[in-house]
């Protein structure tokens, strides 16, 4: 049956296209053999695409431009921070668990030779649980939002605001880093002064292949008299039965845990390597870009 | 070691914030390109850019792998885009503001790109400058199906899926902007006889 004109410009845009079906495509065409104004209706507007697609010009902009985007960007990630549900529930989860499990501990060793009977304690724990739920919640928002690292924009720079360190200790600390990629010789690592509180490095990639998926601890005594690294060792373990001591908010991270006394652990759980020396030097070797904004917890709240 | 765009995306949706910037990298352009053809400039182009990228952070977890993720990345780019405009026209109009600042940052800024341009010199610049103005000319609905589809060779359905409509309508948009385009450049579409 052969088609009027009205009946094909509907087809038209497809015919040009090539996304009409066989039928359709032969009901045109018998159409155009007798239409010369259909002929040229569909040449018109196959010669306006090919202009629009051969004589577009395109917005363009310049690396600057774009330079200055991701500044931006990473800016504003920092300030907003994952809102989806899943991620602010499995980061507040973690989080709460691990500080539940730690008062918990602490408020069952601190009472357990007392002669308390089982309602104070209960009352007690119950007390600590609520108020620690409360001031969680709050400081959660206020103190401790989420991270967000880009390619290079961390850098190993430390980054005002990150932490609850204090200047004097992000000085001290990025002069100690300095000190170990410049020179060969082991200066003794201001951070190891505070003992209440631990520096978690986090990896932005392995150190090698066999690292990956494991935690690695670095031991460094505070005593550095001797720079020889004898007091020293790294030591990588199985991924991951060291759950107690990694930060809530790093639980899919390798860390590296400055100042940490690893002997408790070394015990308990096997060890996939260790090496008794010459981790001073890989250290000292590390690409800046691995090591990305240092991250401080206080023992005592965590 | 470079992650495959599968796995930055699992490792974006577990929460690895690092995985972001690789793909930040890859679709940049993509979407500057099409905000700037949506905002027609650099500003509003940006302020979309950004608030593409967070949504694509923050909404990660709802990517569901039944469309491409470059399809996903411009469904939200176009819907980011389409909603500052449609901001900054009522904007505008509560404003009672007369003159068309895009419309002249548009026209300058193709404008610039066509003069610095050496190849554009040549004796095609003025074809170049008219065929921009007329697709920069189209209503936003119309323009936006002509750049998905003429532009960046997205299908009918993928267009569709974007714009969340159905393909007829898609169809039915890009037919009627090839007819507006081949008016506005009748002069040029009559001027070949190669086909």
């Amino acid at each position: 049956m052969k088609l009027k004109c009205n009946a094909i410009q509907s087809l038209i845009s497809d015919y040009i296209d090539d996304t009409l079906n066989k039928n359709d495509v032969a009901k045109v065409e018998t159409h155009l053999q007798f239409c010369t104004k259909c002929q040229r209706e569909i040449a018109a507007i196959r010669k306006t695409r090919d202009l629009v697609i051969d004589y577009y010009v395109e917005p363009v902009a310049s690396e600057n431009y774009f330079h200055q985007f991701e500044v931006e960007l990473h800016r504003s990630l920092q300030k907003k921070g994952p809102t989806s549900l899943n991620q602010r529930l499995k980061t507040s989860a973690a989080q709460f668990l691990w500080c539940l499990l730690t008062q918990l501990r602490q408020s069952i060793s601190k009472y357990n030779d007392t002669r308390m009977n089982t309602l104070t304690v209960g009352a007690l724990l119950l007390l600590i649980v609520s108020g620690f739920v409360a001031t969680h919640f709050l400081n959660q928002e206020i103190s401790h939002p989420p991270k967000v690292y880009l390619n290079g924009a961390a850098g190993g720079q430390i980054a005002d605001g990150e932490t609850d360190i204090d200047d004097q200790q992000k000085k001290s600390l990025h002069q100690h880093r300095t000190n170990w990629k410049d020179s060969s010789e082991v200066s003794s690592p201001a951070l190891t002064a505070n003992v209440e509180k631990e520096g978690y490095w986090r990896l932005s990639q392995p150190l090698a292949n066999d690292t990956e998926e494991h935690i690695i601890f670095i031991h460094i005594s505070n005593d550095r008299s001797a720079p020889g690294d004898t007091d020293s060792e790294v030591v990588v373990y199985e991924e991951p039965t060291i759950l107690e001591r990694k930060s809530p908010l790093q639980e899919d991270y390798v860390a590296l845990p400055l100042d940490l006394h690893v002997d408790p652990f070394s015990e308990k759980h096997p060890r996939k390597q260790r090496k008794l020396s010459g981790f001073v030097v890989k250290l000292i070797h590390l690409p800046t870009e691995m090591l990305t904004i240092p991250e401080f917890y206080d023992l005592i709240k965590l | 070691m470079e992650r495959t765009e599968a796995l930055l995306i699992d490792h974006l949706r577990e929460g690895d914030e690092t995985a972001l910037a690789p793909l930040v990298e890859k679709y940049k352009r993509m979407v500057h390109r099409l905000a700037m053809q949506i905002t027609k400039n650099h500003e509003d182009a940006n302020d979309v850019m950004q608030e593409t990228f967070i949504k694509v952070y923050q909404s990660i977890h709802t990517f569901r792998q039944e469309a491409a993720f470059e399809t996903w990345v411009y469904r939200i780019a176009v819907n980011e885009a389409l909603n500052f405009v449609k901001r900054r026209e009522r904007r505008r109009e509560s404003s009672l503001e007369t003159t068309d600042e895009s419309e002249f940052n548009t026209e300058t800024l193709w404008k610039a790109k066509i003069k610095n341009d050496p190849e554009i010199q040549a004796e095609k610049a003025e074809l170049r400058h008219w065929v921009t103005k007329a697709v920069n000319s189209l209503s936003l609905k119309h323009r936006i199906v002509v750049i998905l589809h003429e532009l960046e060779g997205l299908t009918h359905a993928e267009i569709a899926s974007i714009l969340n409509c159905s393909e007829g309508t898609v169809r039915s948009r890009l037919h009627y902007a090839r007819k507006q385009l081949r008016s506005l450049l009748k002069p040029y579409v009559d001027a070949t006889s190669d086909f």
